[in-house]
């Protein structure tokens, strides 16, 4: 979403990097702390970074002079550098969606339910019941599945079927939210939406691309339609993250289900997580907008939209796993 | 003034306030971070009107006996006398001597820390009796230090808000001089508070960086040594994006990492040179052994390693500069800001003690018996790093991958860009289950989330996956390029090519997918699923093939060549011997029977440090030696040279080696101090080498400073290498090339530049044609 520098006649320095390690830095201490007063000044820092290395874009037309490098060799030749750039960057997001997932399905596999088991069959012996911890749990769940009727007997009734299931199904310490989503169809609705406006977003992100390239129209045409689309996808955006917010706000308030149970830490941290995406993305689609409002976008360096859409393009395709996952399953 | 004065000022004023603010920390009434040092959990509030007072204070104390000490608080500005219960809390401390309950007031107080607090039941009051039993020492003044809190109780402030409003703290403190000490009877002796002498010495280091930094300044331009020219000097480095100098900033970061690092090793290798020695509290060792581990490993280990990733790939594979200069900027800068994330809390006294394995459940666990309040900032620092990793992970990929001259095929790219590809790969591929997996901790610290709380269904082994699947790649990031090193050197100093080149790439590659699928020998005490064991240890064994076909290698290139010995030789065949044995002790982990003894033993410890140390930091050193020509011009000393590798060689192994005798016979790794006496004696002579070894350091810091100005000068190709970074000059040019070089043929490429290579070397009187 930036060029480099690659000037022959000597390279230019760039405040960007230290302004912004140095906003980081602060806001993550803010947050230690519980300081809201060090956290804000940390994100104010962090936009003046962002801000100077925008400023230092804003004149970027595509050129290799202003740093539009070409690959050489195998396996990019001929692709421009930023792209493979962009590509390996979202090899190390599906790696960070992967782990969430990865954590999340442990956990609705059971495979930590050994850790509560352990201490209450450690608590039936203390009662009178016979056999070891790992005897009564290779009882309950042999090669991780759940025995109920012999786990009830080897633990003299103490693990019996409400631990393991409440009425609706689960185990007790793991109401998912998809139990409250799935409930009516109006709790439902806006993950629904969401799930519509992100995958328009993608498609007005193409659109604003294929404007953008295209020779054929005035440039003032062309300059306005690429803003309109590009104003069309944040507002979608920004729609999406509105509904995140009220269902999050309705989950609390409505259902009781918190960020201190272990369905909803999951829950609100990887939703969350992927809102972050979300808003980053909003976050550089307003510099986008303002470089379209101001006529910066033609056919020679277009490809930056193209580069910002293969990100977007990647958050809504995480979205697309993320709610069957979390709200429906 | 002009602009950059202002940002290189102001920049420059933030980070010495955040040096000279953080040790003040402790003194702010509520302790650092939510969770305080001078109360329980609960209480947040602010510095109040409360005052704090205690009686029954002797003028001096005799040793060994006990008084019984009344403390109060009292507020006028809270009324305590009409409500029953959450009145007040306090919290007690004495440099020394030892807390216990009152008479009649068991269940009111409790000691914890080293200090004193209320129960539970406590709580309900505004006045408690402690006894206090003096140290036998009557020649020392303790210090005494209470923290107060008047609370407005349960009638004014619901339960469940915990008094986080009405509370106000106050402060109360007093010197007792033992009897002897009275009047100036008996000679002071002060004991070394190792916190302050951890503290003085970064302190002193950094003053001493500072006026390095000034010094360097004026011998590169005597005549310019003005305010202006400083700023302008300085800004230059701070706004810096060309890859030799990032580089340049990594390696000085490093360097001075490694010596801080070092520092922390010495004040617990002293701790450890005696049994049952009380040179430092178990919460000083096991901040300074936390410390010392990610320091070593984030701080200095990997910024040396991206220093010479920086300053040698575009040289090497003919490229103008990295993939991403800005982003290559950005990632050094997020790493030199984290370092005062993690020192944050050590130098408030807090420091973080969950090692840098950071396991969960401890690692999470709030107040009392978790960790210490610093390890909030600490995680904060491990995701900054996260991020620093992982932009400079995909430069460095994205520039191997693209940026290649042509005709530096991927089977003609020199070995040390192989293995810098290969452990980028594996760092960014598995940064993001370290950055997810301290996120969630970090949550759990601060917004209340419940990832590894087992209590709610938590799950604190899939800290330890999360954490050992990024944990094992990443020591293989810290050796891989290590590998790198030892195959360009050798090759030099063997004048002829490696031996092998086809199959070393193919055993990096290996080592590279292999490295994945191993986390588990990590677990296998931790009660994980036997048949993931049983898998875990097979795939662990295979690791030692590709790792053995590289060891082979790199003997058969020795055995065909013609030995040249230079500083960097020696501490290439010094890797080739310790990382062997450090390889071979690896191999006693992955049988999960032997391991159930070894685990948590030093000869873990041994075996770390003899691939960590006799492998990285041996490579690392090599690399110094090889490349400090190219970057400076001139070359290092190798008198000094030859002193720093015998001193440390045989140093490191009277440091380690004794470890695997003290891990067979069952020392466990992570305790403050031990009972067994027959310990000693190995123990004192591990710590005499650490010291020796550390203080041999010295030599190299020297030694780099001095071939700054004073060192032999030298061409473009002073060793007789043949890849592309010994075309250009040194030290070379920015952009690092005029014009793309193509690279023909690797032999053919060297005749040409004519510099007095291995061509005539290898044949000697007859002059190229």
């Amino acid at each position: 979403m930036s060029y480099d520098d690659h000037d022959d006649h000597g390279h230019h320095g760039s405040w960007a990097p230290i302004i912004a390690s140095l906003g980081t830095m602060l806001f993550l201490y803010g947050f230690s702390e519980a300081s809201m007063g060090i956290t804000a000044i940390g994100l104010t820092i962090l936009v003046w970074g962002l801000f100077t290395w925008w400023k230092g874009d804003l004149p970027f037309d595509g050129s290799e002079k202003m740093g539009e490098l070409k690959s050489y060799g195998t396996p990019f030749g001929g692709m421009n550098v930023r792209k493979a750039g962009i590509w390996l960057f979202l090899m190390s997001e599906v790696m960070i969606f992967g782990t969430f997932f990865g954590a999340y399905i442990r956990m609705r596999t059971n495979w930590n339910t050994h850790w509560t088991l352990r201490d209450k069959a450690q608590e039936a012996i203390d009662g009178g019941a016979t056999g070891t911890v790992d005897s009564i749990v290779e009882t309950c769940m042999p090669h991780h599945h759940i025995n109920v009727a012999a786990c009830e007997q080897a633990t003299n009734g103490l693990v019996n079927n409400s631990f393991w299931f409440t009425e609706s199904g689960p185990p007790a310490y793991h109401h998912v939210a998809a139990e409250y989503i799935t409930a009516d169809f109006w709790t439902l609705l806006p993950g629904a939406i969401n799930t519509f406006a992100l995958i328009l977003s993608s498609f007005t992100v193409v659109l604003a691309l294929k404007a953008a390239k295209n020779v054929d129209l005035e440039p003032r045409v062309r300059d306005k339609k690429v803003r309109n689309y590009l104003t069309i996808t944040l507002m979608l955006g920004t729609l999406f993250l509105i509904l995140k917010l009220w269902e999050w706000n309705h989950l609390i308030h409505d259902y009781d289900f918190t960020i201190s149970t272990l369905a909803g830490s999951f829950f609100y941290v990887t939703t969350g997580a992927h809102g972050v995406h979300v808003f980053v993305g909003l976050v550089f689609l307003t510099y986008f907008i303002y470089k379209a409002h101001i006529g910066g976008w033609d056919q020679n360096n277009a490809q930056s939209i193209e580069y910002y859409g293969l990100y977007w393009h990647f958050v809504d395709l995480a979205w697309v796993i993320i709610f069957p996952a979390f709200y429906l399953y | 003034m002009n602009k950059n004065k202002v940002r290189v000022m102001s920049l420059l004023f933030v980070i010495f306030i955040a040096l000279a603010a953080t040790p003040q920390m402790t003194s702010y009434p509520t302790g650092l971070g939510t969770n305080g040092n001078n109360g329980c959990g609960c209480h947040s509030g602010g510095a109040g009107t409360t005052t704090v007072t205690v009686e029954g204070m002797p003028d001096s104390f005799t040793g060994g006996e006990s008084y019984e000490l009344t403390l109060t608080v009292s507020n006028p500005d809270i009324a305590g006398g009409e409500i029953s219960a959450n009145m007040g809390g306090f919290r007690f401390f004495a440099s020394a001597g030892t807390f216990g309950a009152g008479e009649n007031f068991t269940d009111l107080v409790q000691e914890s820390e080293g200090g004193m607090t209320h129960t539970e039941l406590g709580n309900d009051l505004r006045s408690w009796n402690v006894t206090w039993t003096a140290p036998d020492n009557e020649g020392q003044i303790v210090e005494f230090e209470a923290h107060g809190n008047a609370v407005n109780g349960n009638a004014v402030i619901p339960t469940d808000l915990k008094g986080n409003t009405g509370d106000a703290w106050g402060t109360f403190e007093a010197s007792l001089p033992g009897a002897a000490a009275l009047g100036g009877g008996a000679i002071l002796i002060e004991q070394a508070e190792p916190f302050e002498v951890a503290i003085a010495a970064i302190t002193f280091g950094i003053a001493l960086f500072s006026l390095m930094l000034v010094y360097v300044f004026y011998r590169n331009n005597p005549d310019g040594f003005n305010l202006n020219g400083l700023t302008e000097w300085l800004k230059k480095w701070m706004t810096t994006t060309d890859h030799k100098e990032v580089g340049t900033l990594y390696f000085v970061f490093s360097f001075l990492f490694l010596l801080i690092g070092g520092i922390f090793a010495m004040l617990f290798r002293l701790q450890l040179a005696v049994a049952d020695n009380d040179f430092l509290t178990q919460d000083q060792y096991n901040s300074f052994f936390t410390l010392h581990g990610t320091t070593m490993i984030f701080l200095a280990a990997m910024p040396m390693i991206a220093a010479f990733a920086n300053w040698i790939i575009p040289l090497q594979i003919g490229a103008k500069d990295l993939a991403f200069p800005r982003v290559n900027a950005m990632g050094f800068w997020m790493l030199a800001f984290s370092s005062f994330l993690l020192y944050g809390g050590v130098m408030a006294g807090e420091g973080a003690d969950i090692t840098w394995t950071m396991y969960a459940p401890f690692s999470n666990s709030l107040g009392e018996k978790g960790a210490s309040a610093g390890t909030t900032l600490f995680v904060a620092g491990i995701i900054m790093l996260g991020i620093s990793s992982t932009l400079s992970g995909v430069n460095f990929i994205a520039t191997v991958m693209t940026m290649r001259a042509p005709g530096v095929t991927w089977m003609k790219m020199p070995l040390f860009t192989w293995s810098i590809f290969v452990a980028n790969a594996m760092l960014y591929l598995s940064l993001p289950a370290l950055i997810i997996g301290t996120a969630y901790l970090y949550f759990d610290r601060t917004i209340g989330t419940h990832f590894y709380d087992a209590a709610v269904g938590g799950d604190p082994i899939l800290w330890a996956h999360l954490f050992w699947y990024f944990g094992h790649p990443e020591v293989y990031v810290v050796i891989l390029p290590a590998f790198g090193v030892v195959s360009e050197v050798l090759s030099t100093s063997a004048k002829r090519s490696v031996f092998g080149y086809k199959s070393m790439v193919y055993a990096l590659a290996g080592i590279g997918v292999l490295g994945f699928i191993v986390w588990g020998h990590h677990m296998l005490t931790s009660g994980m699923d036997p048949t993931l064991r049983l898998i875990m240890m097979l795939t662990t064994m295979l690791v030692a093939i590709p790792t053995g076909v590289k060891i082979f290698n790199w003997l058969a290139t020795l055995w065909g060549g013609s030995l040249v010995f230079k500083t960097h030789t020696l501490w290439a065949l010094g890797f080739l011997v310790t990382f062997t044995m450090g390889g071979i002790s690896g191999m006693f982990f992955p049988v999960a029977g032997l391991d159930t003894h070894f685990h948590d033993t030093y000869f873990v410890v041994a075996h770390f440090h003899y691939v960590l140390v006799g492998g990285t930091l041996f490579g690392m050193y090599s690399a110094i030696y090889y490349w400090y020509p190219k970057a400076v011009g001139r070359k290092l000393d190798e008198k000094l040279g030859l002193l720093h590798f015998l001193i440390t060689f045989i140093a490191m192994n009277g440091t380690f080696w004794p470890m695997h005798q003290l891990g067979i016979e069952g020392m466990p790794r992570r305790y403050h101090t031990y009972s067994v006496d027959s310990w000693s004696e190995l123990n004192s002579f591990i710590t005499m080498s650490a010291l020796i070894m550390g203080l041999a350091q010295l030599i190299l810091a020297w030694n780099l400073i001095r071939s700054y100005k004073h060192g032999e000068k030298c061409g473009k190709d002073p060793w007789g290498g043949w890849s592309l970074e010994w075309t250009t000059t040194s030290p070379p040019p920015t952009p690092s090339f005029h014009e793309i070089p193509t690279q023909e043929d690797d032999n053919l490429h060297h005749v040409e530049s004519n510099s007095g290579g291995m061509f005539s070397r290898m044949w000697k009187g007859v002059e190229p044609e």
